[in-house]
């Protein structure tokens, strides 16, 4: 492998942005998409649309804030989505309330699937909205970056700014208040 | 079955004009001439206790002498490094930026001393709470009220290890914060004491580390806690009566209320001889008046 092949790590980037701008564009052709997928999930994808320009906007302006020792930007990015979401929050609640009620999800689906889904709408599905919609912001946005996103304790912490113990309270607060549904998936 | 994490899967990606339209905000903006500042956070970071540099250092030794006399603590804004600006056998403070850095360094510090500390770098409004945790649990800060909506906590400082020997946990707080604050930090809690904030019992470290009773009738659980020499304590989860997401938990439920039968839904430490076992009552249970 040459070394123009080995990847510069986000704190790196961020590092380098200082004196040349430009390589703050590498964070966003590696987390774009995923974040947009992220917001999309939770508010649709027009207003993930804006949400991911905003954010990594917000990220670019304060970049200077950004603890160069930790080698993944992640955390730090979804964190700031995270924030942009929030403001959206009685949307968002009313989106999974309306799926949770009807069994009809308002979020635009891929066009192919659109049809069958929308006529499929389990049980499960319209129950895990209905959950999601009676949690509150902060254990909702703990179960959904460790659920869709994977991330550890420490992750998240580091995305909402919040103690790694209060990410644990949280996770379990929002597993026993939606044990139905959740039952035994491993989180 | 589709669980939590299938759940809107099929969403769309980002499609290619939303992509290059945000993108092409992101290279407006790095083509703007402000993109050109110099970051804070590209300085380097020395381990170990910084010497800070004069003509700062004379200003903190200014700042410090006021303090001894009782003089309002003007701390300069215009710090371009992350520099020392208090240390005691407690904690250490750092200035970064809009930021302070707090490095603990005693396990059971003394509230009183930690507000002084605070207090000498010009946090006069900033009160300590101590509260007992789990001792496997520790983590810097349990909680952070403040009435400023712009004061800002991040637990997540990564150079506690190298920044100061000794140095058990760290966090820091934007340094302009605003009315008054109080922050709530974990100490081990005392052998019987009851925790703060429970934990898990079955998270690494606590006395079930890697049990699962969560399923388990309550027979069973409660033979693997006794085995272990521990106690139980009982809280029944009652569903709402209006049927909706969610239950009310009633604590202290003695144990000739609970049937064997009934099933563990999580179990949680209340101290370091106590589990508390969450039970689902089962069906025909009678929820006693206001549950």
């Amino acid at each position: 492998m040459g070394a123009e092949t080995i990847e510069i790590d986000d704190g790196e980037l961020i590092r380098r942005s200082a004196h040349d701008p430009e390589q703050f564009a590498t964070l966003f052709d590696r987390y774009a998409k995923q974040i947009h997928l992220y917001v999309a999930r939770r508010l649709g994808t027009q207003a993930a649309d804006d949400i991911v320009a905003e954010t990594f906007l917000a990220a670019f302006r304060r970049r200077e804030t950004y603890d160069t020792s930790f080698a993944l930007a992640r955390p730090w990015l979804y964190g700031i989505a995270t924030t942009l979401v929030a403001r959206h929050r009685r949307q968002e609640e009313r989106l999974l309330r309306a799926l949770s009620r009807t069994g009809v999800d308002p979020l635009p689906e891929a066009l192919a699937d659109t049809v069958t889904r929308r006529v499929t709408a389990q049980g499960r599905e319209r129950e895990l909205a209905g959950a999601l919609a009676s949690l509150s912001r902060g254990d909702r946005e703990v179960l959904l970056l460790v659920a869709w996103e994977d991330m550890s304790y420490e992750e998240v912490a580091r995305a909402l700014d919040i103690p790694v113990g209060t990410v644990r309270s949280r996770l379990h607060r929002a597993r026993k208040k939606a044990r139905n549904v959740l039952r035994d998936e491993e989180l | 079955m589709s669980g939590i994490k299938e759940f809107r899967r099929n969403t769309p990606a980002m499609t290619a004009e939303a992509e290059a339209a945000a993108r092409a905000r992101l290279m407006t903006a790095i083509h703007e001439p402000q993109g050109a500042r110099t970051p804070a956070a590209v300085r380097a970071r020395r381990p170990g206790r910084r010497i800070m540099s004069s003509p700062r250092r004379a200003l903190l030794g200014l700042a410090a002498a006021g303090a001894l006399a009782g003089a309002l603590v003007v701390v300069p804004s215009f710090f371009t490094e992350s520099e020392q600006v208090y240390a005691s056998q407690a904690v250490t403070i750092d200035r970064d930026g809009d930021w302070y850095a707090f490095y603990i360094t005693d396990g059971d510090p003394d509230p009183a001393e930690l507000e002084k500390a605070f207090r000498t770098v010009g946090l006069d409004n900033v009160t300590v709470e101590l509260m007992p945790v789990s001792p496997q649990q520790r983590t810097p800060v349990v909680g952070f009220d403040k009435s400023d909506p712009d004061a800002r906590m991040s637990s997540s400082l990564s150079d506690c290890g190298t920044r100061v020997e000794g140095c058990l946990t760290a966090f820091r707080v934007t340094a302009d914060i605003k009315g008054p604050a109080r922050f709530r930090l974990g100490r081990p809690a005392r052998p019987g004491e009851k925790y703060a904030s429970p934990a898990d019992a079955s998270w690494p470290g606590e006395a079930l580390a890697g049990v699962k009773l969560q399923g388990r009738s309550v027979a069973e659980a409660v033979q693997v806690v006794r085995e272990r020499g521990l106690k139980v304590a009982y809280e029944l989860d009652w569903p709402l009566r209006d049927g909706g997401e969610g239950v009310r938990y009633e604590s202290d439920v003695p144990a000739s209320r609970v049937d064997p039968g009934w099933k563990v839904t999580a179990a949680e430490t209340y101290n370091d001889g106590v589990i508390v076992l969450h039970v689902e009552p089962g069906a025909g249970a009678t929820p006693p008046p206001g549950f």
